[in-house]
């Protein structure tokens, strides 16, 4: 190799050099004067062929006050420094630059050589990750090996206060010692990123609830330096997650607390919530609930129903359940749809359970069998009373009449006892036809056809008595489940007592007015009289015994058995009675009642049902 | 006995008024019968008898209004009722609970037996010195 070769060589590599390095080179002499730049520099400072560095790099007229060429003439050390100038646009940018000196022969520095490389974007950069840091709606930390906490972010300090230099666990929890389950302590070990909920305490006290997430600040294959601690505050959504947890437990313990059965679907029709009651009330024991299947056999039909835009679905008064077993169980139903913002959610079923409802009606109507059973021997023992002093008193007249030989005593006495032994006689046979147990026949019978033919029957043996019996029905009754011949006995009772109030009276016209009419679910049969009223100590008994206010002519049985037929038809008989202005009776049937009774007598085999 | 004496029947039963009548006659007293209540009292007024048997379930007007009405008119308030009925314990527990009304001398349960009645009437009546106001 010859010297010259090298030479050149040397000469093309340091020109190659200076253009490629990833710098803006510039060469600087005694004089500031910029002598060589690579095409980097002039790209960045523009034309600098015969001015100083100064003016190139810093727009400046005269050198800079802190020039960091200066001393490199003198003492010849390399410096580093930041700077920042102006482009050859005359933008304002930063840049680090090495300045090093070029010594000639005798060691002497002849140039400086200036490499810039620019900052700006870094520093930009820089403030845009201090910025987030700082602002990042996060508890930031960094904390080191022994958890002592060497930089928070401003939210930081805003929950917990200037924390800087203190142990992590002492600022966030207030603890003296390490945190179990440590997911910084995981993260120094492994060098991953670790997630984790915890609780600690807010500088003012208040509980905070954070979702930490720790991140290992140096990686590599040496152990991690530092850990970030990167927590959100979730302190809001806790307190709303409490406060709809307590709703939701509230809401809860109604339903499952509730008395009546609550069952609801959701769309699909799977069973979604049944509480207790609707539990008790189907006999369903096993934990999940029944099947969309098996719940359309339990539930009335109705509930499966489809619906108009009103959200009620069903409101049955009276339904039946099928409760597994095969138990009847009879409830009031009612059913709605379930929306949220007119989005259907599903359906909810109330079941009140009637069972214990129906008992009491039934121990109702016993208790009253019974007080009638009671009131009836009472009634009885007062009748008998009677037939015995008649008795008593024809005797004495027979005996006397034979032992005076008075014919006419004797006659008269005999004539006592035959009456008295009919009126025994007829007693008897209205007793037992009474006493019979009979359960009524229902049939569907007009109300308004009954009493027309009762007004038809009595209205001349009426007239005879000089009492006017009248009709007077509403249009608007329709038919019913009733037993007609139990009802024709009753309003014959009615009718004829009636008659007798109306006749007694000083001689004015008495009329007897028969009605019908519905009121809400009641059927009402009227039986209006003007006579003489009936006295305060004759109403209290005129249920009660075998009253009669009529002497020999009654039994006492006629408003009794009146009222044993109603009751047997689950109604009730009604008096009101003015003395002086007459009587009102008034029979009551429960409609929905006489359906349900009709419903289960049907229920029963024939034999059953004759009396 | 120098006056005939004189009871008032008031019984709605005919046959039982016959007995009645038939038997107090046979005791030699003079009787008086009426069918009701208000017929009674009116009868009581007018002849003022000497003793009432009274029967409390009656048409038109009970025997219990009788008997008040009996006691509320001083012309009659004195005369001495015996109560003959086939409820007699009802009206009894009725009547002696009614502080304002004085209750009757006697009760009778039908049918009643014929020595007490009688002798009940001759204790009332025989000795004859029954005073307005007294208490039997």
């Amino acid at each position: 190799m010859n010297g010259v070769l090298e030479k050149e060589l040397e000469n093309r590599l340091g020109r190659s050099l200076f253009e490629l390095v990833p710098f803006n080179v510039a060469v600087i002499d005694r004089e500031f004067r910029v002598v060589a730049a690579n095409s980097s520099f002039e790209e960045y400072f523009g034309e600098w062929r015969g001015r100083h560095c100064y003016e190139v790099c810093k727009g400046f007229p005269e050198r800079c006050s802190k020039c960091q060429a200066l001393p490199i003439f003198e003492d010849g050390q390399v410096r580093v420094s930041d700077e920042s100038g102006v482009d050859r646009h005359g933008r304002a940018f930063h840049y680090v630059v090495h300045l090093a000196p070029v010594k000639d022969a005798d060691g002497r520095v002849q140039y400086v050589i200036q490499m810039t490389t620019d900052l700006t974007e870094t520093r930009r950069w820089q403030r845009e990750y201090d910025r987030f840091f700082e602002r990042v709606p996060c508890y930031v930390s960094v904390i080191d090996r022994n958890f002592r906490i060497v930089r928070t972010n401003e939210k930081f300090r805003e929950g917990f206060g200037e924390a800087k230099g203190r142990y992590c666990y002492e600022v966030y929890k207030r603890r003296k010692s390490p945190c179990p389950h440590c997911p910084a302590a995981l993260t120094f070990k492994d060098g991953a990123d670790h997630v984790s909920e915890q609780v600690g305490i807010h500088q003012d006290g208040t509980p905070a609830y954070y979702v930490v997430t720790t991140s290992a600040v140096s990686r590599g294959r040496h152990d991690v330096a530092h850990v970030i601690e990167m927590a959100s505050d979730i302190t809001d959504i806790h307190d709303l997650e409490t406060k709809l947890k307590r709703a939701d437990d509230f809401y809860e313990s109604l339903v499952r607390n509730a008395a009546s059965g609550i069952l609801a679907v959701d769309t699909t029709g799977a069973v979604r919530i049944i509480n207790p009651a609707a539990r008790s009330l189907l006999n369903w024991k096993s934990r999940r609930p029944p099947t969309p299947e098996l719940l359309r056999t339990m539930l009335p039909d109705e509930f499966f129903g489809a619906v108009q835009e009103n959200e009620v679905v069903a409101n049955i008064p009276e339904a039946s359940l099928q409760a597994v077993g095969g138990e009847e169980v009879p409830v009031r139903f009612s059913a709605v749809e379930l929306r949220s913002h007119g989005t259907k959610l599903g359906r909810a079923a109330l079941m009140q359970d009637l069972r214990e409802m129906k008992r009491l009606e039934q121990q109702r109507l016993e208790a009253e069998r019974l007080a009638a059973v009671g009131q009836t021997v009472a009634g009885l023992a007062h009748t008998i009373k009677n037939l015995l002093m008649g008795l008593e008193g024809g005797m004495y007249m027979v005996d006397t009449g034979i032992r005076r030989g008075d014919a006419d005593r004797l006659v008269n006495g005999w004539q006592i006892l035959k009456r008295n032994f009919e009126k025994t006689t007829a007693l008897v046979k209205d007793f037992l036809s009474f006493a019979k147990g009979r359960l009524p026949e229902l049939v569907l019978t007009d109300p308004n056809l009954l009493a027309r033919n009762i007004v038809e029957l009595y209205h001349d043996a009426a007239a005879k008595q000089g009492v006017d019996l009248l009709l007077d029905v509403s249009p608007y009754v329709h038919e019913a489940m009733l037993d007609p011949h139990g009802m024709e006995t009753c309003l014959t009772n009615l009718v004829s007592n009636g008659i007798d109030a109306a006749t007694t009276p000083r001689q004015q016209g008495g009329r007897v007015v028969v009605r019908t009419r519905d009121e809400g679910d009641d059927l009402v049969f009227e039986v209006v009289d003007n006579g003489s009223g009936i006295d305060q100590e004759v109403k209290s008994k005129i249920f009660t015994t075998f009253f009669t206010t009529k002497g020999g002519k009654g039994t006492g049985l006629g408003l009794l058995t009146t009222r044993k037929i109603i009751q047997e038809h689950g109604g009730q008989v009604e008096m009101e009675s003015c003395p002086g202005q007459g009587s009102t009776f008034r029979i009551r049937l429960p409609r929905t009642y006489l359906k349900t009774l009709a419903a289960s007598s049907a229920d029963r085999p024939a034999h059953e049902r004759k009396p | 006995m120098t006056t005939q004496r004189t009871i008032l029947v008031v019984e709605d039963e005919p046959d039982q008024v016959a007995y009645l009548d038939t038997l107090f006659k046979d005791e030699g007293f003079a009787v008086i019968t009426a069918s009701n209540g208000r017929e009674g009292f009116e009868k009581a007024k007018a002849s003022r008898p000497d003793l009432i048997t009274l029967d409390i379930s009656m048409p038109e007007e009970s025997g219990v209004r009788m008997f008040r009405d009996l006691q509320g008119d001083p012309a009659t308030s004195n005369i001495p009722v015996l109560v003959i009925t086939g409820i007699t314990h009802d009206f009894k527990q009725f009547i002696e609970t009614r502080k304002q009304v004085r209750p009757p001398q006697g009760y009778f349960d039908k049918p009643p037996d014929r020595e007490q009645l009688l002798a009940k009437i001759n204790e009332l009546l025989g000795a004859g010195n029954h005073k307005p106001g007294s208490e039997p």
